[in-house]
């Protein structure tokens, strides 16, 4: 499943992604341009759910915030 | 069934109408004249009252004047004769619906009683939704009323929150000669998630700083906790390693539900007066920047390694400290990732390279940092800004950190410098001489003695500073003091070393009391 990401995701679209079925979630980026940390608490929950989770068309930026919290192994990143 | 009243001298035309009326569906009311005509009217508030225009006593006219004015609702249609029109007109004007000839056929009456009465309903209709209106436009002004009663209170409520937690994030910055600290917090929302102290503990200083998932009042609210819970660790406690501070966190974060899906990130560092060592977790901060000189050049740390965030979410994580050694003339920042994460005009992040690439072209002082901030602050903020930023001077000096006596003697001494003299070396040197010898004094009664009283005047006369020292005791050694400050080969002409000289020369250790006092005289 690939979802579109934007900073006003709501609460409700994260319910419905770890209600679905698939277990490989992938998250596009091209319209962030940071990660906020309640929006990576998001993802380690659906983590916690049982879901992989990879981020696609991510900045440098986000990349690199990826990496500094030492999550890579959790939320893989492709730029 | 509508209510006719038909006022008429003229029985032949009352009992026609009436006739007329009642086989079309209404209900009629009679009067002969005026006034028996208002008194029916009185009593059955009829919805439409035909008026004769020619009546006795009373004329029609007068007639329907009144029935207007005690119930301007009620519509009122003029009979008149063949060739009295312009009565009729002056009836119209004075509010009567319409008016019909005698002569005519009924049927025109009919018609005109029906427009009335539709006339009537409409207004009523009208009437009805005006009210309706109204009273739903009253309704909604007392929930608006309510509602804004409720959002002034929260919002006095997020006021004082802010005031609240303002005060609880104000750092007072401790005051060391050889460190300056630096610190600001700059929420996104009214309130915010960031946290960091500086908090010393005898020679060494633990400093941190955090951040919580989230905005506003809910992360605001967390993070209290959060700062509540380090300082206590720290100050009441005696926790000073990092590691452990951050571990003991984790068990008092784990055992709240609030936490559970949360996200902490925090960098805790402990600086070692003594040994200059910097002992430090990151537990997903951004890198803390040092600055430092090595081999006369100028060069930029960021420390990379990091663990993982503080967070029930994630599996666990053996945190180790780590630990560099810091030399004089170093500099230290410590950011959250809100300082990086501004968008400029074409939408780009700021980021962390272009913080690196300024500093190394402005140079890393707090001057510059605030200017950073100054200037990226004109886009939105989407995140709190905090740091702490501190520069170590030419020397760490072990003794006397939070001591309040000596504190306020330095500040006294400091402030009276900067007031007197302009000369920003000649103020420097004194501080330093001022400094050492103090300490020297403390240090040399610490080892030997134990209890020492030193009694020191200081007179500032203008453009130039006289120590007298008054004391008994052992004497005083200035050139273990000149030896201490760096660069003292200069010192040795300056009047640093004059000042030195003229200090260290009087003093003498008093043996009595059962500690170091040292008085400071500023005439």
């Amino acid at each position: 499943m690939i979802i579109e990401i934007r900073e006003d995701i709501k609460d409700e679209d994260f319910e419905a992604i770890k209600k679905a079925e698939d277990t490989e979630i992938i998250f596009d980026l091209k319209n962030m341009k940071y990660l906020s940390s309640k929006l990576i608490t998001k993802f380690l929950i659906l983590n916690s759910e049982g879901k992989k989770i990879e981020l696609i068309n991510t900045n440098q930026h986000i990349a690199e915030t990826i990496k500094i919290l030492n999550l890579g192994n959790i939320i893989k990143v492709r730029c | 069934m509508a209510k006719i009243l038909i006022i008429d001298d003229d029985i032949f035309i009352r009992e026609i109408l009436t006739d007329v009326l009642i086989s079309n569906g209404y209900e009629t009311f009679i009067a002969k004249n005026g006034i028996d005509g208002l008194k029916i009217f009185e009593e059955h508030k009829p919805e439409i009252v035909l008026i004769d225009i020619k009546l006795p006593g009373i004329n029609g006219i007068e007639v329907l004047e009144k029935i207007k004015k005690k119930s301007p609702k009620s519509e009122a249609i003029i009979i008149t004769g063949q060739g009295d029109v312009n009565s009729a007109i002056q009836a119209i004007k004075n509010g009567a619906f319409g008016y019909v000839q005698k002569s005519a056929d009924y049927y025109e009456l009919l018609i005109e009683i029906k427009k009335a009465l539709d006339k009537q309903n409409l207004q009523n209709e009208l009437d009805k939704h005006v009210y309706n209106l109204e009273k739903a436009i009253k309704e909604k002004t007392k929930e608006l009323k309510l509602r804004k009663k409720a959002e002034d209170s929260l919002q006095k409520n997020i006021d004082q929150a802010k005031e609240s937690q303002a005060k609880l994030i104000h750092l007072v910055l401790p005051k060391i000669y050889d460190i300056r600290f630096y610190n600001k917090c700059i929420p996104c929302e009214k309130v915010g998630g960031d946290i960091c102290n500086i908090i010393i503990k005898d020679d060494e200083i633990i400093f941190y700083l955090s951040d919580i998932s989230g905005h506003g009042v809910p992360a605001a609210i967390l993070s209290s906790f959060v700062k509540a819970n380090i300082d206590n660790s720290i100050i009441i406690d005696n926790i000073t390693s990092p590691k452990k501070i951050i571990l003991l966190l984790k068990k008092v974060l784990k055992s709240q539900e609030i936490f559970k899906e949360n996200l902490l990130t925090i960098f805790v560092g402990k600086l070692n007066l003594n040994n200059k060592k910097l002992t430090y977790i990151n537990a997903g901060n951004f890198p803390l920047i040092i600055n430092t000189e090595k081999d006369n050049k100028k060069e930029f740390i960021e420390i990379e390694k990091t663990f993982k965030p503080i967070s029930e979410l994630l599996e666990f994580e053996d945190y180790k400290e780590e630990t560099i050694k810091l030399n004089n003339n170093t500099k230290v920042l410590l950011y959250s990732d809100g300082l990086i994460e501004w968008l400029d005009d074409n939408n780009n992040i700021t980021g962390r390279k272009i913080l690196i690439e300024y500093l190394k072209k402005y140079d890393l002082s707090n001057e510059s940092i605030e200017i950073f901030i100054a200037k990226k602050m004109k886009k939105i903020q989407k995140d709190d800004v905090s740091y702490i930023f501190f520069e170590i001077n030419n020397f760490f000096k072990k003794t006397f950190y939070g001591s309040y006596k000596f504190d306020k003697i330095i500040n006294e001494f400091e402030e009276e410098l900067e007031n007197r003299y302009s000369n920003k070396y000649f103020n420097y040197r004194a501080m330093q001489c001022f400094y050492e010898i103090f300490s020297n004094a403390v240090e040399h009664g610490n080892k030997n003695r134990v209890d020492k009283k030193v009694e020191i005047e200081v007179i500032f006369k203008r453009k130039f500073i006289n120590f007298h020292v008054k004391d008994e005791g052992d004497g005083f050694d200035w050139k273990n003091i000149t030896k201490k400050i760096p660069g003292n080969e200069s010192c040795l002409r300056g009047r640093g070393l004059f000042l030195v000289q003229k200090f260290s020369n009087k003093i003498k250790f008093n043996e009595k009391g059962n500690e170091v006092l040292v008085i400071v005289k500023i005439n």
